[in-house]
């Protein structure tokens, strides 16, 4: 056993620290949770290796390749915990973050608030010089002063010219210029870390960054310190927001790259596994305590966005896209003033917790209507390890039945529709600004809740098939281990397609993909290949909502005209919105590089074979409460599910990490990758 | 209460659930419709609106995350009316207010309607519109401050078929773009909207599958009534009383002569009415409203703000102004008759706000924010197109000021009226790309917040260079550059608007008046300031701390933490006992009056006094609508001479005086001698 390597992904959430380790050689996969340690959260991660390792019987050192995915930097936003830093900006252009985009997200609210900048105004300074002047004299004349001037708490420094996205030169001059004065400072250019056109977005990349930097770095340090003496022995990685990993020295360059990387990493692995099973196109449902998460995967690769948000900042490089919706296990059911019934936004959390935690939680949440709707098992909850109270579930979803005139029973489905109600309001608008239409996807329910509400909500928005993965409560750990290097680039070009030509438009590209190898060689990391995408955004002439349109892997690079990138985007705005106008006038808003470093996929040990005759077994039954009626229901263990089994709803499948729900109408099958895939008789996948 | 929640037809655990589904219907309608159209309105500033409409007229779903947000109550029985009969595959246009009742408010917002069937039975109506960038008329654009007539605005269309049960009215459509500067946008922007519509029509047919087609009757009509049963009990909860307050526009840019907006806002029970009795008459510019008499959005729009600021959970739909009525008089600026040109109605509709939140202060002095800058002007600009030909004309930035401070904390910098339109700016690195101009600053305008315990948000100071020769630059809707923006209880007014100009090569900036139409050459500087909001308390009573951090930051000068906040500083800290003495030795005696109003309309209003201004309106309404504009002005004159030679205030006695020696003896008595007001409802009908 011992000779054996192993790859391990660790994923540091609020309560629980997520360990997934892999067999290299496809043998085995582990999981392990142990308690986070918010005040030394690397502390929590040396002692789960330990414990997982010696559970395993190996050693740490066999451990070759070691991803973490942390909220850190991420925390520190939230909190307001990060550095204080100061903003150097073009002359003129001091409030960028105060003024900001202008909007106003509180609409109605007449006494709104707007959230407390990162960098003080105080800490901002204007130099008379821009990111794309040909002389940077000017510039480097005054950063001295700004040096001097520099409250002494400072730790670190973020700099955002006008017109950076066109050239970097300036800003690194000035970066080289305060570095040999003060070598302690740490410093984001926002040309470094995302040149794109649009200076308040650079300037909240590029500050938000400085804020996280020496938070992140002194992390990181800890970290490599802690897990050496456990005895690991391997390079450290991060996984960013954009569902690839990068090393430990670039992520304490670069942090603001991973502040989302947590969720991004559950959507990468339920796209790998739901690869594994044929499914491409899926929007996944990442059920936890106090939200419902959902993503959306084309062609088994998640989908990103280029508006993310953290807080109120704007994340405009590409990032796994994640909505969260208000409605998880912890979500509090209540009356309004006239009677009505509501669920949530207030969530019990985990502490006090859903009233069957016991822990003085007395309202009813999601969590307690599960229980009294027979969905969940008041002994097996989170495999046993949180033993719940199903009286404090029935009497607080009582005191709800009681106002409604109705059954417990009948009110904790009561409960559960004003759940799939908030999911459902939300996800299809989100699907619609994407032009997607959820009927032609797949549903992947993972995390503790996920699929238990699976079926309920692919009822509502009319969704054929439901898929859950083997260990749902541990995506994002595997996440990370699956994780490819992933580097983006863009050039903001902004000019009418006809007004470029195509040398131009390839060494741009080229220029791009350089710098991706270069970056890639610099991390020197375990790759089987890299691979290049190339993009371009694109819109009709007048339009202000552009399209992302991605060339075909085997385009000809050589061979890329305007008039080629043209047709790409007439075929893909047709695939979109059925109404191209192919004679109008098109303009090239930017040129985008993925640089990939792919890495070997590790097999998941695929599912058993049946050795037996005797097929699957029920270990019992019990009522579960749907449509207004008991149904009941045979409840199976997962682990005795082999390749080919299949139930037929009403049916509950109980695993360590949470509870699938098989209503009827659906049938659970398990495939020979191990996925658990549910699909509707009356309603199936429409592609 | 009880008994008419008992009056809901659907289930207290449903209710809920209709109201999100209605909400994300309108709110995939647009996304639909945002990302599919093609006008920078669309795409840039979402002015944009959609929404689901009863069959009796009122809005039961509407969005809250995209699109302008204050229209929830607009009327459609007019427009419904239209028609005896509807067939699927309808859809209906019209953008003419005259012929919709207020529907669309000037002629640009082209609004769809389209009825949504099941087996034969009408359900529901979905409606979108679209602000188009040009509609005809005599400007570019549209709009313009000093059109004086309708028909100088562009094409009117009336209720009329754009689609008879399938069918494309090409007739029509060829019309109505043969009439337009754009007509490619604008048919991109048709059918944007047609594809929102059609969503509607789909998920509308969901939810009537599921629910039927009497469950979703029954939840359209509850959602309202709730809403309604929500508002009501705000309003019960405001003190009973008649509240009156007046506010003015500076003046009509075609005359120096203020207008004048009164407002007695009487709260009686769960019912508010306002009566703008009083209120100027119907101008020759593009200032007026049509508002049908009814309690149009732009007469009460703040009134549904300040009910969701007191209550935040009430779902936005029509139930929710159900309970607010008006009071106009024909032929007032905020009721005007056929043909009177309307195009400007938002510099108007946001200073009849300011009015109804002065008179609100009185009741609800804890809710209601001192008066925000009151300001929305977008700097276009316009520039030889030296590529193509002809011109090329685009909006630089959308210009507004702060919102007034309030009882739980200070205004907020710049963003005041974003929030009736979920407005954006525009990057400057994106302007000076595709604008002959270099920004110079972009910046907030220190002390231009009104002083206060709670201090006024900060205004804008924007400066540019013109690059190019024979430019033009248009801001309609500058405003405050006479009349500040009010504080209250004791809060100071925020500062006014200003605009100046540095030739080139001239050393120094002169002052402007309001921009109209200016001329500009490269080499030119322009400087805009915006107003700051008013104060909210006393700013004796504001934190010296608070004081010594605004002025670190750069938000106040030295001089007014001295002069306006008596806070002395030594050694760059609050010296306290200075402190104290000084702003015991300068603090007045007794409570501060209710508002502070400034000395440029103190010193107005000295010389107008209410009773003066009241017998002038009294006089001129006695007038045929097509002769109050002009009459009304040399009545204004005459009085203003009068006022100016002797030096004191006006009485009634000098109104009368005026009337009789300034208007042609056959006007004056014709119009007097028949007694009263003459029926003007038959002259726009007759138009």
């Amino acid at each position: 056993m011992s000779d054996v390597s192993f790859q391990l992904g660790i994923d540091i959430g609020g309560t629980f620290t997520d360990l997934s380790l892999l067999a290299l050689d496809g043998g085995a996969s582990h999981t392990h949770k142990v308690a986070s340690t918010p005040s030394a959260p690397s502390r929590a991660v040396a002692r789960g290796i330990r414990e997982l390792m010696s559970s395993v019987g190996s050693a740490p050192d066999a451990i070759s390749y070691f991803v973490h995915g942390q909220t850190i930097a991420l925390n520190a936003v939230l909190e307001r915990r990060g550095a204080r830093s100061a903003l150097i900006v073009s002359a003129g252009n001091g409030d960028i973050l105060e003024i900001a985009r202008l909007r106003k997200k509180d609409i109605f609210n007449l006494k709104a608030s707007l959230p407390s900048t990162i960098v003080a105004r105080q800490d901002v300074y204007e130099i008379p010089v821009r990111g794309d002047d040909a002389d940077a004299s000017a510039g480097l004349a005054a950063i001295d002063a700004v040096i001097a001037q520099l409250a002494p708490e400072v730790e670190s420094v973020a700099i955002c010219l006008l017109g950076a996205y066109n050239s970097d030169a300036v800003e690194r001059q000035l970066a080289e210029r305060i570095r040999e004065t003060r070598p302690d400072l740490y410093l984001s250019c926002s040309s470094d870390l995302w040149s794109e056109i649009r200076e308040y977005e650079r300037a909240s990349v590029a500050s938000l960054n400085a804020y996280v930097q020496p938070i992140m770095s002194r992390y990181v340090d800890n970290l490599v310190i802690d897990t050496q003496e456990v005895g690991l022995d391997t390079a450290l990685q991060i996984t960013q927001s954009n569902g690839g990993v990068l090393s430990a020295s670039s992520a304490k360059a670069k942090p603001v790259n991973t502040m989302l990387s947590g969720p991004a990493s559950g959507v990468v692995a339920a796209a790998y596994v739901a690869g594994l099973s044929g499914v491409g196109d899926a929007v996944t449902l990442d059920i936890g305590g106090t939200s419902a998460d959902f993503s959306i995967i084309r062609d088994e690769e998640p989908v990103y966005s280029t508006d993310a948000e953290i807080g109120d900042f704007p994340i405009v490089m590409p990032t796994v896209d994640v909505f969260a919706v208000g409605a998880g296990g912890g979500s509090i059911a209540w009356f309004d003033p006239f009677g009505i019934l509501k669920l949530g936004p207030q969530s019990a959390g985990a502490e006090p917790g859903p009233a069957c935690y016991n822990r003085g939680g007395t309202e009813a949440t999601v969590t307690d209507a599960y229980l009294v709707a027979g969905y969940i098992d008041a002994g097996k909850f989170a495999g046993g390890s949180l033993s719940l109270k199903a009286e404090n579930a029935f009497a607080a979803v009582g005191r709800i039945a009681e106002r409604l005139g109705c059954s417990a029973e009948d009110a904790s489905e009561a409960i559960l529709r004003l759940g799939t109600a908030t999911m459902t309001s939300a996800i299809l608008p989100m699907m619609t600004k994407r032009g997607l239409d959820p009927r032609d996807f797949t549903l992947i329910a993972f995390g503790g809740a996920g699929p238990t509400h699976a079926c309920l909500l692919a009822e509502e928005v009319g969704i054929g098939q439901i898929l859950v993965p083997p260990s749902p409560g541990t995506m994002c750990a595997l996440g990370a281990t699956i994780a490819d290097y992933q580097y983006n680039y863009i050039r903001s070009l902004r000019k009418p397609l006809t007004g470029i030509d195509a040398d131009t438009m390839r060494a741009i590209y080229g220029e791009l993909e350089q710098e991706g190898r270069d970056a890639l060689a610099a991390e020197n990391p375990m790759i089987e290949r890299i691979e290049i995408v190339r993009s371009a955004n694109m819109r009709y002439a007048g339009q202000a909502f552009d399209v992302d349109v991605t060339l075909p892997a085997d385009l000809d690079i050589g061979a890329l005209t305007p008039e080629r990138l043209a047709e790409a985007f007439h075929d893909t705005y047709e695939a979109l919105y059925h109404n191209s106008e192919r004679d109008a006038a098109v303009d090239l808003v930017s040129l985008r590089v993925r640089v990939f470093g792919r890495r070997a996929k590790p097999s998941l040990p695929p599912a058993r074979q049946r050795d037996d005759a005797g097929g699957l077994a029920a270990i019992g039954t019990r009522p579960i409460y749907h449509g207004g009626q008991a149904h009941e229901a045979s409840v199976y263990r997962r682990e005795d599910f082999c390749a080919g089994d299949s139930v037929a709803g009403p049916a509950v499948v109980e695993q360590f990490d949470t509870t699938t729900v098989v209503t009827p109408g659906f049938t659970a099958r398990c495939d020979a990758a191990g996925n658990l895939l549910l699909t509707n008789a009356k309603r199936e996948k429409r592609q | 209460m009880t008994e008419k929640l008992s009056a809901l037809r659907t289930d207290s655990a449903q209710l809920d659930i209709f109201v999100q589904r209605f909400r994300s219907i309108a709110e995939e309608m647009g996304y639909a419709l945002q990302r599919t159209g093609h006008t920078a309105f669309v795409n840039e500033t979402a002015d944009l609106g959609v929404a689901l409409v009863t069959p009796e007229g009122e809005i039961f779903g509407y969005p809250h995350s995209i699109g302008i947000t204050m229209f929830a109550n607009l009327d459609f029985t007019s427009m419904i009316g239209a028609f005896d009969s509807y067939a699927p595959g309808d859809v209906l246009i019209c953008n003419d207010p005259y012929r919709s009742a207020g529907l669309s408010s000037h002629l640009p917002d082209i609004s769809l309607l389209a009825p949504i069937f099941h087996d034969g039975t009408l359900v529901c109506f979905a409606y979108a519109y679209v602000h188009s960038t040009d509609v005809g008329g005599r400007v570019a654009g549209s709009l313009s401050p000093s059109s004086y007539e309708i028909y100088q605005e562009g094409i009117r269309i009336p209720p009329s078929h754009l689609y008879k049960a399938g069918e494309l009215n090409e007739e029509l459509i060829n019309l109505i773009l043969c009439n337009c500067r754009v007509p490619h946008d604008n048919w991109g922007d048709l059918k944007a909207m047609v594809t929102a519509l059609r969503v509607a029509d789909r998920r509308v047919g969901e939810c009537v599958e599921k629910y039927g087609l009497a469950g979703v009757t029954d939840a359209m009509g509850d959602v309202l009534n709730y809403s309604e049963m929500r508002a009501r009990a705000v309003i019960a909860g405001i003190p009973d009383g008649t509240y009156r307050f007046a506010d003015y526009l500076d003046d009509d840019v075609v005359s120096d002569i203020p207008i004048k907006f009164c407002v007695a806002l009487t709260v009686k029970g769960d019912e508010m009415e306002v009566d703008f009795t009083g209120t100027d008459s119907q101008l020759r510019t593009a200032f007026n409203i049509f508002s049908d008499g009814q309690a149009h959005p732009w007469l009460v729009y703040t009134i549904m703000f300040v009910l969701l600021t007191i209550d935040r959970d009430i779902p936005v739909n029509a139930g929710l102004m159900r309970s607010v009525s008006v009071v106009t008089q024909p032929g007032s600026v905020v009721n005007c008759k056929a043909p009177a040109a309307v195009g400007l109605r938002t510099t108007t509709g946001v200073r009849v706000q300011d009015a109804i939140r002065g008179a609100l202060a009185q009741a609800l002095p804890r809710e209601i924010p001192a008066a925000g800058a009151g300001y929305i002007a977008p700097i276009v600009f316009t520039e030889p197109d030296l590529a193509k030909g002809g011109l090329k004309v685009n909006v630089l930035e959308p210009m507004v000021g702060g919102t007034g401070g309030h009882e739980d904390g200070d205004g907020l910098n710049a963003r005041d009226v974003v929030d009736i339109a979920n407005l954006r700016n525009s990057p400057i690195e994106i302007v000076e790309s595709v604008s002959g101009v270099r920004i110079l600053k972009y910046a907030l305008r220190p002390d231009s917040g009104g002083a206060g315990k709670h201090r006024g948000g900060l205004g804008i100071v924007f400066e540019f260079e013109v690059l190019e020769h024979d430019c033009l630059v248009t801001a309609r809707g500058q405003e405050r550059h006479r009349f500040r923006p009010w504080g209250v209880l004791g809060g100071q007014c925020g500062e006014k608007a200003a605009v100046y100009i540095r030739r080139s090569g001239a050393a120094e900036f002169e002052p402007l008046d309001k921009i109209d139409s200016l001329q500009v050459d490269c080499g030119d500087v322009l400087r805009v300031l915006t107003p700051g909001g008013g104060g909210y308390g006393s700013p004796f009573e504001r934190d010296p701390e608070m004081v010594l951090h605004d002025l670190r930051n750069g938000l106040i000068s030295e001089q007014a933490a001295r002069d306006a906040y008596g806070v002395v500083l030594k050694d760059g800290a609050v010296d306290s006992a200075a402190t104290e003495t000084l702003r015991k030795e300068r603090g007045g005696q007794g409570q501060p009056a209710m508002f502070n109003f400034g000395p440029e309309r103190d010193a107005y209003e000295a010389v107008w006094t209410e009773e003066a201004w009241a017998r002038l309106i009294e006089h001129v309404f006695t007038l045929p609508v097509p002769l109050r504009a002009s009459m009304r002005g040399r009545l204004w004159k005459a009085a203003q001479r009068l006022a100016d030679e002797r030096g004191t205030a006006l009485t009634a006695a000098d109104i009368d005086r005026c009337w009789t020696e300034a208007i042609p003896a056959g006007i004056a008595q014709r119009h007097t001698a028949q007694g009263g007001t003459p029926d003007a409802a038959d002259m726009s009908k007759a138009s």
